[in-house]
């Protein structure tokens, strides 16, 4: 009888403890399922939304990251172009402090895009395809958009294309003749250039210029 | 009908701070109007928080809906989930007579529900929640690359899109024709 009975109690201490580990066992999963679970993402079908709030949507973004969201796809670029962004003009400056260029996007100046400044050496002579693009606001931009492909001149058309801004503006300065005519020439062939600024540039320089450029406003600053 | 009437029951007069030539004249006891989803459940909104939509607003001012006709009669919102809805009429209530500040705190913190509050909003034409909630969808995909940025909104790519739009040439040609072969055969 006394051996029932201690059969029985070590098999209830058995199926205690098998009971208590379970259990364990179980709290440490929920634990580490807790711990390690991602939260599910959220997905919103953007071209799912009306038209407006789509629109609405983009212009909450910095100015950067509506160039960025440009080149996803051609219905995202479509999506930019319906902002309306319009600024006045775009600038591009041939030769800067660094002999690069830049376009310069003008609405209270919110973004400048340098190319070929990246390695701290000009890019452009034998090709028409910057190395480098480097926007001013955010340099890790620059990596997340690589369009090594596009050249200064397709950068000029995307812009011109997504801003709906006819009003090119371009500046020569002292610098611009460290940049190979013909690579300006081609960047800008076919293109209507609104204004022209030339400032201190060789006299060679500036005959070339205005030969190249039919332009409706032009201001020159004293040429050597 | 279910009526569990919901939102601002508890809710107190219009200030007297908001409306300072109501403070001379005799208090004019608050309006209230009535609002369903596709859940059917009634909300309560005074009609303060309702200036929010314009929508709605415009619904009151040009359809001159009295408290009694609207109790009778709640404004039917069938393509909008109860939840959201009531998201939409809170939100309004918190916000009924003041300024709406840069920064919403309130907003509902369930991004699942975003999309689905987008589309109310954008709805009920309430221009400030709209531009809360269109900030936050916009916040979602800052700093990511074009590959993040297409799983979190859904982006197809443009493959896809012309993929797509050949599909729906295909089925619209295809209806075309059975409609004309279908039309043939009556006329015989």
């Amino acid at each position: 009888m006394t051996d029932l009975r201690e059969e029985l109690r070590k098999c209830l201490e058995t199926y205690m403890i098998c009971m208590f580990l379970e259990i364990l066992t179980m709290d440490i999963y929920k634990l580490l399922k807790k711990l390690f679970e991602t939260p599910p993402k959220v997905i919103i079908p953007i071209f799912e939304l009306p038209w407006l709030a789509r629109k609405h949507i983009i212009s909450k973004l910095p100015i950067e990251e509506i160039i960025h969201f440009s080149f996803i796809s051609e219905e995202c670029k479509d999506l930019v172009r319906d902002l309306n962004l319009k600024p006045d003009k775009i600038s591009i400056k041939i030769g800067s402090s660094d002999a690069t260029s830049s376009i310069e996007y003008y609405e209270d100046k919110l973004l400048m895009l340098r190319f070929g400044t990246r390695y701290k050496r000009f890019q452009f002579q034998k090709s028409l395809i910057p190395s480098s693009i480097l926007f001013d606001t955010d340099e890790q931009l620059a990596e997340r958009i690589d369009r090594s492909d596009m050249s200064l001149r397709d950068w000029i058309i995307h812009f011109m294309d997504i801003l709906k801004c006819e009003n090119l503006e371009v500046s020569f300065s002292p610098l611009s003749s460290l940049i190979n005519f013909e690579y300006t020439r081609k960047t800008f062939e076919g293109l209507a250039v609104d204004t022209l600024k030339i400032d201190n540039c060789s006299y060679e320089y500036y005959k070339l210029a205005i030969q190249e450029f039919q332009v409706i406003c032009f201001y020159a600053c004293s040429t050597s | 009908m279910s009526s569990t009437e919901q939102g601002t029951s508890s809710a107190a007069p219009a200030e007297p701070t908001t409306a300072p030539e109501s403070a001379a004249a005799p208090e004019v006891p608050e309006s209230f109007y009535y609002v369903h989803g596709k859940d059917k459940v009634v909300h309560k909104v005074s009609a303060g928080a309702l200036q929010h939509s314009a929508l709605i607003h415009g619904m009151i001012s040009n359809l001159g809906y009295t408290e009694e006709q609207a109790k009778a009669n709640p404004f039917p919102f069938e393509n909008i989930d109860g939840d959201i809805l009531q998201m939409v009429v809170d939100w309004c209530n918190q916000h009924k007579g003041k300024p709406t500040p840069p920064e919403d705190t309130n907003l509902p913190k369930q991004k699942e529900k975003l999309f689905d509050l987008v589309l109310a909003v954008n709805y009920l034409e309430i221009k400030e929640l709209l531009t809360y909630c269109c900030k936050q969808v916009a916040m979602m995909v800052k700093g990511k690359s074009p590959e993040e940025i297409r799983e979190i909104w859904m982006i197809p790519t443009d493959a896809e899109d012309e993929a797509a739009e050949k599909e729906a040439k295909k089925r619209a040609g295809k209806e075309a024709a059975g409609e004309t072969a279908a039309a043939a055969g009556d006329a015989k």
